[in-house]
């Protein structure tokens, strides 16, 4: 049995497309603003000078992003009423009727997965498409992505498979809240930072 | 940020209740340590009464932030583990006891050993009502609000506020002690600022929107607290050690209250723009 449900994220193979992002809206019929997935265009660099040339030194790369159903969740410890649960395979989930719409969890999740829906006044975010994965499917960002950037399963058998890697620019550190993700990085993750890359597209995440 | 009024309404109220409530217990210690508060029966009930307003509008506003105020009952389950749930409780706990002191010191005898032991619980309930409200925000996921700045600036903000409504009543040394504590106020904003993030540094890498906040609001902040301190200072020399027999001093006392006041709500509105919410 699953005891830790993961997500695993190869960002070299991820083009920037959204077709995760879409597949997630449509699939849980979410409100324009409200995104339980998020694809952030990091880019940074420029031209540097390497003897008498200019040379670019750009980075580029994509990050897909949703709950990583972290096995410390902050929100869940953070909020007042116990409305965000874990189940026993590892899913964390809101309970919105249970929700007061504090949004501190939205403050709490370093991820920024806690969404705010004005249809109901209270916190969402990915639930794994539960109801997908009990019947054997998958999620649908999972399904929907045209290069296989994405894939899940039970946590041990995603670091078996793919490795340990679970940051990179510009994610948190992981041990604020052990986020049931692995990742593959892009080949300009690791100069990201010193090249003082940023998001690029706020307006769409 | 603006949407963040109700946050900042509660937290100012709330910290200013737990500062005027422990600064005023000074003559307990200080005067002649016949009362739990104040040193006349009927000051003892005005500060109680100005505490208990002041902690039940902050509770009534913390409704305007939550979205299903219905629920609100249910805040208190996760006391385990949420700082939120701690600060609505001991806000709740610090409510009751301002209230059986009232009860008590308005019925019974405010030298009683039974009204002491209620004002030291209820300090007990106020401190830890205000730490809680520090350490809510003081999360490891949260760098920008994970710092000094923090607790510095909140328990600044109650006892500045506090010890000014203190001035009010005895003058004196508690315009003395505003002075302090809104001059230690005005130099930690200005010092942990660029860490506070106040210049657009934000910590990186974060997942984070940057935040818009007007650049103007933090030397507002810092200007009204300024002007507010000056006013303190010439309360202290035109109310000659206690402002409540010059009408002058008490005067610059109103509108020191109104800056200081106002300085702390433009800090508090800076405090929460500059963490965005990301998305909607």
């Amino acid at each position: 049995m699953v005891t830790q449900y993961g997500f695993f994220f190869d960002a070299a193979a991820c083009s920037g497309c959204k077709a995760c992002q879409m597949a997630c809206k449509d699939r849980n019929d979410l409100e324009p603003g409200v995104l339980w997935r998020r694809v952030y265009e990091v880019a940074g660099g420029g031209w540097e000078k390497k003897g008498e040339v200019w040379v670019p030194s750009v980075v580029a790369y994509n990050v897909s992003m949703a709950c990583n159903h972290c096995e410390k969740p902050v929100c869940g410890l953070s909020c007042p009423t116990k409305a965000i649960w874990k189940r026993e395979d590892g899913i964390v989930f809101v309970d919105t009727d249970a929700c007061i719409g504090c949004r501190y969890c939205e403050w709490a999740c370093p991820y920024t997965a806690l969404r705010f829906d004005a249809r109901t006044n209270t916190v969402s975010k990915c639930d794994f498409c539960f109801e997908a994965i009990d019947a054997g499917g998958a999620p649908a960002c999972v399904a929907s992505c045209p290069r296989r950037a994405l894939d899940f399963g039970d946590l041990a058998e995603l670091r078996k498979k793919y490795g340990d890697v679970r940051q990179i620019f510009p994610l948190p550190d992981p041990s604020q809240t052990e986020p049931a993700l692995v990742i593959k990085p892009h080949r300009d993750a690791a100069r990201a930072a010193e090249r003082a890359a940023e998001v690029a597209n706020w307006e769409e995440v | 940020m603006w949407k963040e009024w109700p946050l900042v309404a509660f937290t100012i109220a709330g910290q200013m209740a737990v500062g005027f409530f422990l600064v005023a217990g000074f003559p307990l210690f200080l005067l002649d340590g016949s009362h739990a508060v104040g040193t006349t029966r009927e000051e003892g009930l005005a500060v109680l009464a100005v505490v208990l307003g002041l902690l039940v509008a902050a509770a009534l506003l913390s409704f305007f932030h939550i979205h299903h105020p219905l629920r609100a009952r249910s805040s208190l389950v996760n006391i385990r583990t949420s700082w939120l749930s701690r600060e609505i409780f001991f806000e709740l706990v610090f409510i009751a006891l301002v209230a059986v002191e009232i009860v008590l010191v308005w019925g019974v005898s405010a030298a009683s050993g039974l009204s002491r032991g209620v004002h030291v619980a209820a300090a007990l309930a106020g401190i830890l009502f205000l730490l809680s409200m520090i350490r809510l925000y003081m999360l490891e996921t949260l760098p920008l609000w994970n710092q000094a700045y923090t607790p510095l600036s909140f328990a600044l903000t109650a006892l500045s506020l506090g010890a000014i409504a203190a001035g009010f009543i005895w003058g004196g040394i508690f315009i003395l002690l505003s002075l302090a504590f809104v001059a230690a106020e005005i130099v930690i904003s200005f010092l942990l600022a660029p860490g506070h993030g106040v210049y657009r540094s934000r910590p990186t890498p974060s997942l984070r929107p940057p935040a818009d906040v007007p650049r103007y609001l933090h030397p507002a902040r810092l200007a009204s607290s300024l002007a507010g301190l000056s006013l303190l200072g010439a309360a202290l020399i035109w109310g000659r050690g206690r402002a409540v027999e010059g009408l002058n001093g008490k005067e610059w006392l109103v509108a020191a209250f109104a800056l200081v006041l106002a300085g702390q709500l433009t800090g508090r509105f800076l405090f929460y723009g500059l963490l965005a919410r990301p998305g909607r």
